[in-house]
């Protein structure tokens, strides 16, 4: 598959009850549990948790990148522009990766080769999936290095890695990633490691290309307020497990899950000068999730006998929105303090 | 209770075939503070900014090239010797990662009571006494005093280096990035601890971080720093409300909020200039929104911001003459116009 | 405020392990380790125990019975002084295993202390020390250890002091690069604002966590001691008769291997196994010690 296909009906992403799990001392270990969500075309989706719930290994399942050993997708589907992408080969897959969906990752410093210039790995993955000469690739590289924002493309195409300052290598990840004009782009932590002001600009950046080249948009963070700047509608993961699913306003404005009501109120940024309230308790390990609802031994609203008896389904609770509550309809959850 | 003054810093970042230095990064130039009795100071930068480096040099972990530190009235940065290692116990570090600052190979019990053994203040018998006093003063509990590093999560480890850096009742406590390694509901719940160990305990905080969120919520005062030099310095309350200088500004605009946005985003155009060979003038005008001739030229001394009640200081040539050139930049100071309102 | 500090849901913390049990627990794993050490522990108490084990006295020559082949009164025959060659093995595994392992006792003291000193203090005694080292490592082994057992006289105790003092340069590196490694932690520089002295501070940091690549060199360093002594013994400047190594076994032995390859054989065999044990269980203790693969949870 080289250009982009004929636009299909329906969602461009579709993961259905996904289960990845990983091998330890201790036997198969599920570390994603029944993970559903879709992406329309053009759309920008956050995915957001702490560490450890998961949403890493989600991201990774969708391109295809989990590592065999030790890891495996063991249930679920996972369909991409009418293509179910489980049921592809590495070949397939390696077709697909780059051209049609592409990922950034965290790490600006360790996502390039310090042994090529950025033009040259910018124009290698053009060529390998569109073909063409070098020439081709190379004014195509300069021209997506102008994309990215990076002065003076021209001349910075002929630079190594080692030039460029953080942000600038970020953009230039992204350039390598969009390069195929993608229809998906999955952005885990892209700026986690970036300082606050370069932060800014690489999301106004990743803001003005979504709307430009109108491709979607998956964004893994930990970081409730990235996640709100950019998205139309946010997951919330916990312990392997999405709990909760809303437009990403109505999310912050009336959590309808504990967890997420949590997230919002041990933040800092939200209540200058009053008092924070931590979550109590620690996230528990992959292999001893606790029964019933994961979420149930640090919620102040857990009620004994109904949330920890069964494992609670993720429902519908409005269209549009989810949540994994037995208690979801009860319960009036604190969202942002209004300014 | 602590004073900075003058504080100067430089490492060597390249040296030639023989050994001698050929590039420069002067990673502190000049920096002054104070810090009161059971005063928070918030220190915030990006990197580059030299927060770090200033921690360390407070800390006498590194040798100041120029200025001094007093602590209660004593000159730490002239003591040496023996002298300056009993000084240590007044100024005390929680450093950033977790997973290294505890060495894994020793027990939490011998960990935490460190520092009191090198100063010979407790013998064998007392030890595990004192650890347990100690951990249960963070947060833990007493039966965790013989474990290992590797045992505890990341936010236990924190506190297992809170506990260390308290056991030799320091009156200054430099946190250094304490708590940027970790999750948003461990963060909060450590902050907690440290404030309710600042309640309990009198101690004076030095909290750098590069998160302005953080910072505000833990300090009452706040110095913002670039590139080797304060750039701004205020109470918690002004400087998020009414931010002077340009960087500080780009700062708080560029937070990620859940709010609606009340800033208009300021966002800097360009990247931070090589450390080693920075902009002449005023550090900041290669990516200042509002830069004029005379900020090519001429570097902006910290001084106090004109028009305001409270004693905020800021390095910029737009707040130390008594007009405000926001809206308008322009070379020479028109006359006084009274000092309008922030722009909210 | 919330007024308690102790976390209510601070989970109970899981009964660990102390390094040491880790890694007991992780060196049992490894088959090839295990065997290793087995027949590492069966070589050192047969020499322990060869004054009772041995079947004859190892010095009692019978010129009648000489180079005779396997027997049942003889189970590895006889040498050409009529010698019974298992008793003479058993003696000489001891004098072997004790030469290699006050060596590689003499390689340590010299070397790691030193290493320590250079990686940690470094500055004048770093580049002095160093630049020694680096000396002494440019000849060639088995010359600088015959310069020393020249210069000293010809006998077993020199033959020791040549191989610690040729083998020294090499933990001194070990050690230095680990120490340089180690200075640079966390944890060091934490130690160093609750002031801790620097001498704590090497021998309560620095040292534990140099002791894993250290361990194994050490290792490795016995079985090369093994072989060495065997080299120097086989020229002859080693051991003196009536005592025997392996080496000097197989050194008075190759004039007669057409008629009895056995004399060379067997102490050949000797050492190529114990040369191997010491090194598979050096590999055994670097998996077991090596650091955690991050598993993803």
């Amino acid at each position: 598959m080289n250009g982009p296909p004929a636009p299909a009906a329906g969602p461009l992403l579709a993961v259905e009850h996904l289960e990845v799990c990983f091998a330890t001392a201790h036997g198969l270990v599920p570390v994603v549990t029944d993970v559903s969500f879709t992406v329309d075309p053009g759309e920008v989706v956050g995915l957001v948790g702490e560490s450890g719930c998961g949403k890493s290994v989600t991201s990774l399942a969708v391109m295809g990148l989990i590592p065999d050993p030790p890891g495996r997708i063991t249930g679920g589907r996972i369909t991409f522009e009418g293509d179910e992408l489980t049921a592809l080969g590495n070949a397939a897959m390696q077709r697909r990766r780059g051209n049609r969906l592409a990922m950034v990752f965290q790490e600006p410093m360790t996502s390039l080769d310090p042994a090529f210039t950025v033009g040259e790995q910018i124009a290698s993955t053009y060529r390998r999936h569109r073909g063409g000469t070098k020439r081709e690739a190379w004014d195509r590289a300069i021209e997506m290095l102008d994309l990215v924002g990076i002065p003076g493309a021209k001349a910075r195409a002929g630079d190594h890695p080692h030039a460029f300052s953080g942000g600038m290598r970020q953009r230039v990840v992204i350039a390598i990633a969009l390069v195929c004009s993608p229809s998906l782009l999955i952005a885990d932590e892209p700026t986690t490691a970036l300082d606050v002001t370069i932060q800014a600009q690489v999301l106004d950046l990743l803001r003005d290309l979504q709307q430009r080249l109108g491709m979607a948009i998956v964004f893994v963070s930990h970081d409730l307020g990235v996640v709100s700047e950019l998205c139309d509608r946010v997951l919330v993961m916990y312990a392997g497990e999405v709990v909760e699913t809303a437009p990403a306003r109505r999310l912050f404005d009336a959590p309808r899950h504990p967890y997420t009501s949590g997230l919002i109120a041990c933040r800092p940024s939200e209540r200058p000068g009053t008092t924070l309230r931590p979550i109590p308790g620690t996230v528990p390990a992959a292999g001893a999730l606790p029964e019933g609802c994961h979420f149930h031994p640090r919620c102040a609203h857990a009620e004994l006998g109904r949330c920890d008896t069964t494992a609670v389904e993720l429902l519908d609770v409005a269209p549009g929105r989810s949540a994994r509550c037995v208690r979801t309809a009860e319960l009036q959850l604190p969202g942002v303090a209004p300014p | 209770m602590l004073v900075a003054d003058g504080l100067a810093k430089t490492f060597v970042a390249r040296r030639d075939l023989l050994g001698r230095a050929t590039r420069h990064v002067a990673a502190v130039d000049g920096v002054s503070f104070t810090i009161a009795p059971g005063e928070t100071l918030g220190l915030v930068g990006e990197s580059g900014s030299g927060k770090s480096t200033v921690g360390r040099l407070v800390a006498r972990l590194l040798a100041v090239d120029r200025g001094k530190v007093h602590l209660a009235g004593r000159e730490l940065t002239a003591l040496r010797g023996a002298e300056l290692r009993q000084a240590r116990r007044d100024v005390q570090v929680v450093f950033q990662d977790p997973y290294a600052s505890l060495d894994p190979s020793w027990v939490v019990a011998n960990i935490v009571t460190e520092g009191l053994r090198a100063y010979g203040l407790v013998g064998h018998a007392e030890r595990e006494e004192r650890a347990v006093e100690l951990l249960e003063l963070v947060g833990l509990r007493a039966d965790h005093v013989r474990r290992y590093p590797y045992e505890f999560s990341g936010g236990q480890r924190q506190r297992v280096a809170i506990a260390r850096a308290l056991a030799l009742e320091p009156k200054v406590l430099i946190c250094d990035e304490a708590v940027s390694a970790l999750d948003a509901s461990t963060q909060a719940s450590i902050l907690l601890t440290l404030e309710e160990l600042q309640d309990r305990l009198g101690l004076s905080y030095l909290f750098i971080s590069h998160d302005l969120a953080v910072v505000r919520h833990v300090s009452d005062r706040i110095a913002v720093m670039y590139l080797g030099h304060i750039v701004e310095t205020a109470t918690a309350a002004e400087l998020y409300d009414d931010p002077r200088h340009p960087y500080t500004q780009a700062l708080l605009s560029a937070i990620p909020t859940l709010q609606p946005r009340q800033r208009d985003r300021l966002t800097l155009v360009g990247d931070l200039p090589d450390p080693s060979d920075p902009p002449a003038g005023c550090a900041f005008h290669t990516r200042c929104p509002e830069a004029f001739d005379r900020c090519r030229s001429e570097r902006p001394e910290l001084s106090a911001v004109a028009g305001s009640p409270t004693d905020r200081l800021a390095a910029c040539h737009l707040t130390s003459s008594p007009t405000n050139h926001r809206e308008e930049p322009c070379p020479e100071p028109t006359p006084p116009v009274p000092t309008p309102t922030a722009t909210n | 405020m919330t007024a308690t500090a102790v976390n209510p849901a601070a989970p109970a913390v899981t009964r660990g392990e102390s390094p040491l049990q880790r890694f007991r627990r992780r060196y049992a794993h490894d088959r090839a380790a295990m065997a290793a050490a087995a027949v590492l522990v069966l070589i050192v108490a047969c020499a322990v125990a060869a004054p009772l084990v041995a079947p004859h006295d190892p010095d009692r020559q019978l010129l009648t019975n000489r180079l005779q082949a396997f027997s049942g009164d003889h189970l590895l025959g006889t040498d050409d002084l009529g010698r019974d060659v298992l008793s003479r093995l058993l003696f000489a595994s001891r004098v072997s295993l004790l030469a290699a392992l006050q060596a590689t006792a003499i390689g340590v003291l010299l070397g790691v202390p030193t290493g320590l000193v250079a990686g940690y203090v470094r500055g004048i005694a770093d580049q002095l020390l160093s630049r020694i080292a680096d000396a002494m490592m440019s000849i060639p082994a088995l010359l600088l250890a015959l310069a020393i057992v020249g210069v000293l006289e010809p006998n077993l105790t020199s033959a020791m002091v040549a191989i610690g003092i040729v083998y020294a340069p090499r933990l001194f590196r070990v050690t230095r690069a680990a120490a340089l490694e180690i200075r640079e932690e966390t944890f060091v520089e934490a130690a160093r604002s609750v002031g801790a002295k620097p001498w704590r501070i090497v021998s309560g940091h620095v040292l534990p966590n140099v002791a894993s690549p250290l361990l194994v060199q050490i290792s490795l360093s016995l079985g090369f001691a093994v072989l060495f002594e065997a080299s120097i013994s086989f020229l002859g400047l080693g051991v003196q008769p009536p005592r025997a190594s392996w080496g000097s076994m197989l050194g008075r032995s190759t004039r007669f291997f057409e008629q009895s390859p056995h004399l060379v054989v067997v102490p050949g065999l000797m050492i190529l196994v114990t040369v191997l044990v010491f090194n598979v269980i050096g590999d055994g203790i670097r998996d077991a010690l090596g650091r955690e693969v991050r598993r993803m949870q």
